[in-house]
């Protein structure tokens, strides 16, 4: 048993490392995302006026709504990428479960907008002109938990999508009511650690985010074989 | 048979496991060419090779030595650190057939494994095939009667997916190729 979840654990890496690994070769995706994300800081920073006292309360929106735009971009291709180079059954052919290779590709998804995230942070600091009131530790766990609850989110929707023709617009159509519980609490969150100094993180907003995760971990584990096989 | 999808009536027992409940089971022992090429056209083929590897037990010898012996035999060693998207149809199939034998898995099932190869390398997958005999189970998927008559020792005929004819070991090589396809034809 325990050799099993080591073998499912390791193949998970496996499958994450060979997405990065070609992602990182062909670039083109993630220099698009990333110039969309640079794009829109710069646009909105330009409409933001510092000075306002309701500057601080709309800035985390747009950085999420970035974040979640970016996400958007990067999942549409996650299994369609598969689906298009005919390497899907390549994913069914290896001695894994199905819920091995949906979590492989949630890794892969998670690292794709943590380095957008790590570029676009703190270029949104200097350009929107704010800072974090709260432990940084605390918005670390914050956008750790939004960025694994977006990458779930995407990698489901990437592999219920992949055989649909109109899949550009089918994929925000079923990933931006499912991801709204976890990114409206995202947003709040952040908004108040950008306002006041937090000092207790168990907060409802919180305990949403990690039901909604749960929640939704589990049913992508039941679901994802009838996606992946069937 | 390949459990890559899900039956939608019936049941595979492939060496008494079941291809609904032990796909990875199944999977371990099967190696499967298809018609597709299952490469990642970004990776090199060495790392192609070196990728699926990762999920299979190693060998006696050790990954990069059965690689290596593998690249030898399909002769694509030169090929090996090219980009999968820079090669022939022909080298990614050789490659792709590369992958199929890697994990020596004891169940083969070859997808028209002559498509898209030339002379030189129809005769050595034709020289690794005849190399399994007695020694593994291989089942050839094919249009071309003429390799199946070479390769196999049955031979099953589908038409619209119902099992028309079958043919044994004796009768197999007398058996012209014409009248094969006059009597399928009627």
């Amino acid at each position: 048993m325990k050799r099993e979840l080591l073998f499912e654990l390791r193949s998970i890496a496996y499958l994450a490392i060979r997405d990065l690994k070609i992602e990182l070769r062909k670039k083109h995706e993630i220099f698009s995302i990333l110039t969309f994300s640079l794009v829109s800081i710069l646009v909105f920073s330009f409409s933001i006026d510092p000075f306002s006292k309701y500057t601080n309360e709309v800035i985390p929106a747009l950085i999420w709504f970035i974040i979640l735009f970016s996400g958007i971009f990067g999942f549409s291709t996650t299994f369609t990428r598969e689906r298009d180079q005919e390497t899907i059954d390549a994913l069914r052919i290896l001695p894994i479960s199905p819920q091995a290779a949906l979590i492989g590709k949630t890794l892969y998804g998670f690292f794709l907008i943590s380095i957008i995230e790590i570029v676009i942070i703190p270029v949104s600091l200097v350009f929107f002109n704010f800072s974090f009131k709260t432990n940084l530790f605390f918005v670390f766990i914050v956008f750790i938990l939004g960025t694994i609850g977006l990458s779930l989110i995407g990698s489901m929707v990437s592999g219920l999508a992949m055989y649909s023709e109109s899949r550009t617009i089918v994929i925000p159509m079923i990933m931006v009511p499912l991801i709204l519980p976890i990114i409206i609490p995202c947003i709040l969150l952040t908004r108040t650690m950008v306002l006041i100094n937090m000092t207790n993180l168990a907060t409802p907003e919180f305990k949403i985010i990690l039901f909604t995760l749960i929640a939704l971990f589990s049913a992508s584990i039941i679901l994802f074989e009838y996606v992946l096989v069937d | 048979m390949a459990c890559v999808t899900m039956p939608t009536e019936g049941n595979v027992e492939i060496m008494g496991l079941n291809s609904k409940n032990d796909r990875k089971k199944i999977h371990q022992l099967l190696g499967y060419l298809s018609h597709e090429l299952l490469l990642y056209k970004e990776l090199t083929g060495f790392e192609n090779l070196d990728f699926y590897s990762k999920f299979y037990s190693p060998p006696n010898i050790g990954w990069h030595k059965r690689i290596d012996e593998l690249l030898n035999l399909l002769k694509i060693d030169n090929w090996s650190h090219e980009f999968i998207r820079n090669m022939s149809s022909g080298i990614q199939k050789r490659f792709d057939i590369a992958r199929t034998f890697l994990h020596n898995p004891d169940l083969l099932l070859l997808d028209e494994p002559f498509s898209n190869l030339d002379l030189e390398s129809q005769k050595i997958v034709s020289k690794i095939i005849r190399g399994f005999r007695g020694k593994k189970t291989v089942i050839i998927s094919t249009h071309n009667i003429d390799h199946a008559k070479r390769l196999c020792d049955e031979m099953a005929i589908f038409s619209k997916g119902k099992l028309i004819r079958k043919i044994d070991k004796d009768n197999l090589k007398s058996i012209r190729t014409s009248r094969l396809f006059s009597r399928i034809l009627q």
